[in-house]
């Protein structure tokens, strides 16, 4: 019977399939990245039982969470628009280190205090503004001029304590990280209220609406009126932002103006972004599913820690993990080009 | 009938080509003068020695990242591929070496296993890249990651080539004049390339496919092999620069390919190799990757601080890829 329809039923139910199995593939990937946040969760528990579900390594993992979620928030935004960002090593490297020049340290006469920790992630917003400049105007890919950024800052973070890092003396910065309220540290509250005003960018802002549609597809946008431009310019920056609050956060927390502080951050973020269902392609995804990656990203650095793997290999299988979240979600066919 | 040529059109794109061709031999030139000013022997006999034998490895890798750029696709991998078969050279000459009897079988064995490991390397990133359609940048991100934490667990610290070993890498302190053994092989490898590039239908073919893909697939270029093809050699490449970097040092570092990455991109960009692709060749990454090496060569020798260096590489990147880009097509997409 079914062969015997007439052709625009059959294109319709075509149609009304295809949606159908969008729709319910579309619901797998929504769920997919909780599931392995729970499979991961379930294993750990069972491989070391109290040492990892307990209360105190669950506030462990709130203060490790804090700066990979504040640098994957804003490279969520970049992601969203179809870039990258690859200066993280560079941009938090540099904040970090600025912190510790600017405020009270050991090593510089320089003391300004609050004013010092504002500076330090004015440099980080700079960079971001630079790189969003430099790829919308000169036409270069965001992978390229971020990367040629990220040797830039980690230049200028070397170069501003001369080599050795300063060590931070500031009472009040000293104190910080071991700030708790509610149970909760203190860094951790700054990532809390960060994530807070990106949710609210995302979902309640006519920038984060455009965030999405520069991702889908620039050209409407730009048939629109609205300047693709300086979006792009605006998530690049507020890239720079988040990265500049994780480099001070992360300086403080060390006690030291440390430019090396960005240097295993990156691929943690660029996989917890992806996996959280961020595609790379951009148009999807969005910071309620950076919290999942973060999440994911954070359980298995510790989980991996307490099972006793060695370090080296974490940074291996985040490249995996990267890999396959890429993979996984990328477009297929025999049409689609990919350089 | 055919268009008259219109002068405008013409003019752009022929600006911007003479202006990467002869940007980076002006570079050269003013550079030179500049540090010769600034330290009369600079050009000095012992300075040539070192600067023209240090840049032997970096024009190798940049000679590998040539044929991937010229695809468009680029390979982010190469620094760490390099520090993997740096710790693989040494360690293969420090434990396998002295059972195999002359130090320089030892190293020839190195450079097989190291040779092999950037195949293999090369093989699954463009495995990866092309058959699981993921960019090429980001898939060379993740083997980034990955080679990085496998040359850590090689060696997590630096370790030195055994004494008794090391006739088989004194190779690379052979001089004829102020002209290095290992510049001579590292040119012999270029013209190998080269030829490959122009006279092979593989290189036509990174051509055509850098130009337009589509329009490659469709005339019946088999793209898929062909840049599968150019990641295999850009890992080889990668590897054999990490082999000259251990003969160079006489050590290994897991680390020691890290900052490469930029100079190599800085080395093809500056050559004049366009990062869309299809524009470029191996002979401009030899001016490239000598205008590099003169700038970290002076750089060194006037004594400036080595953060200088990573800014300025960083700055000159940009610049290079500023120039040589496309934006022929009105209303790109740049990503």
């Amino acid at each position: 019977m079914a062969a015997k329809q007439p052709t625009p039923m059959t294109i319709a139910e075509e149609f009304a399939a295809k949606v159908r199995r969008d729709g319910q593939r579309e619901r797998v990937m929504r769920y997919a990245p909780m599931i392995v946040l729970l499979a991961l969760v379930l294993i750990f528990t069972a491989a070391r039982g109290a040492a990892f579900a307990s209360f105190t390594n669950m506030v462990a993992i709130l203060n490790q969470l804090a700066i990979p979620l504040l640098v994957a928030l804003g490279l969520t935004f970049v992601i969203m628009i179809g870039g990258i960002d690859l200066s993280i090593n560079g941009t938090v490297g540099m904040a970090a280190a600025l912190v510790g020049v600017l405020v009270m340290n050991n090593r510089f006469p320089l003391n300004l205090g609050f004013l010092g920790v504002l500076l330090a992630v004015l440099g980080s917003v700079l960079v971001g503004l630079a790189v969003g400049l430099i790829h919308v105007y000169l036409k270069i890919p965001s992978f390229m001029v971020s990367f040629a950024f990220m040797y830039v800052c980690k230049g200028l973070g070397l170069l501003s304590y001369a080599g050795q890092p300063p060590k931070i003396i500031d009472p009040l910065l000293v104190a910080l990280p071991k700030t708790y309220w509610l149970g909760i540290p203190f860094i951790t509250w700054v990532a809390v209220a960060v994530l807070l005003v990106c949710i609210f960018i995302q979902e309640y802002t006519a920038f984060g609406r455009y965030i999405y549609a520069v991702g889908t597809d620039e050209t409407i946008l730009r048939a629109v009126g609205v300047s693709v431009n300086r979006v792009k310019v605006m998530v690049f920056t507020l890239a720079g932002l988040c990265f500049g609050i994780a480099g001070v956060l992360y300086g403080i927390r060390l006690g030291q103006g440390d430019v090396t502080a960005g240097n295993d951050l990156m691929f943690p973020a660029q996989a917890a972004v992806v996996v959280g269902g961020t595609s790379l392609s951009g148009g999807k995804g969005g910071v309620t599913n950076t919290i999942v990656g973060v999440l994911i990203m954070t359980v298995l650095a510790n989980g991996l820690l307490l099972v006793g793997v060695n370090s080296y290999i974490k940074t291996g299988i985040e490249g995996l993990i990267i890999l396959t979240a890429v993979a996984l979600t990328v477009a297929h066919g025999a049409k689609v080009v990919s350089k | 009938m055919s268009q008259p040529t219109k002068p405008g059109a013409e003019k752009g794109p022929r600006l911007r080509d003479n202006l990467v061709k002869y940007f980076s031999f002006s570079a050269i030139v003013i550079l030179v003068v500049g540090f010769t000013l600034a330290r009369p022997n600079f050009l000095g006999v012992a300075n040539l020695k070192t600067l023209l034998s240090d840049s032997a490895p970096l024009l190798i890798m940049a000679t590998g990242m040539t044929l991937v750029l010229l695809l468009g696709s680029i390979d982010l991998s190469m620094g760490s591929v390099c520090s993997v078969a740096n710790v693989l050279t040494v360690m293969i000459i420090n434990e396998l070496g002295p059972q195999l009897g002359p130090p320089a079988l030892g190293a020839v064995v190195a450079l097989l296993a190291a040779a092999a490991f950037g195949a293999v390397a090369g093989l699954l990133l463009g495995f990866v890249h092309v058959k699981l359609k993921v960019p090429s940048f980001i898939a060379s991100l993740g083997f980034m990651s990955l080679w990085q934490s496998v040359a850590y667990l090689i060696t997590a610290a630096p370790v030195s080539v055994a004494k008794v070993m090391w006739g088989g890498i004194n190779w690379f302190k052979v001089t004829f004049g102020v002209v290095g053994l290992s510049l001579v092989l590292a040119l012999a490898w270029v013209a190998v390339a080269y030829l490959f590039q122009s006279r092979t239908s593989f290189g036509k073919a990174l051509y055509a496919i850098g130009g337009n893909e589509r329009a490659a697939r469709i005339a019946g270029t088999r793209v898929d092999q062909a840049k599968i093809v150019a990641f295999v050699l850009s890992g080889v490449c990668a590897a054999i620069g990490g082999y000259f970097l251990a003969a160079k040092l006489r050590s290994s570092a897991p680390t020691v390919g890290d900052p490469f990455t930029l100079l190599i991109v800085a080395s093809v960009a500056l050559g004049g190799t366009s990062l869309s692709g299809g524009r470029g060749g191996v002979l401009g990454t030899v001016v490239g990757a000598f205008t590099v090496s003169v700038i970290q060569n002076g750089m060194n020798f006037i004594k400036v601080d080595a953060y200088w260096q990573s800014i300025v590489f960083g700055f000159f990147v940009l610049a290079a890829v500023a120039i040589s880009v496309d934006r022929s097509t009105r209303g790109l997409v740049v990503k």
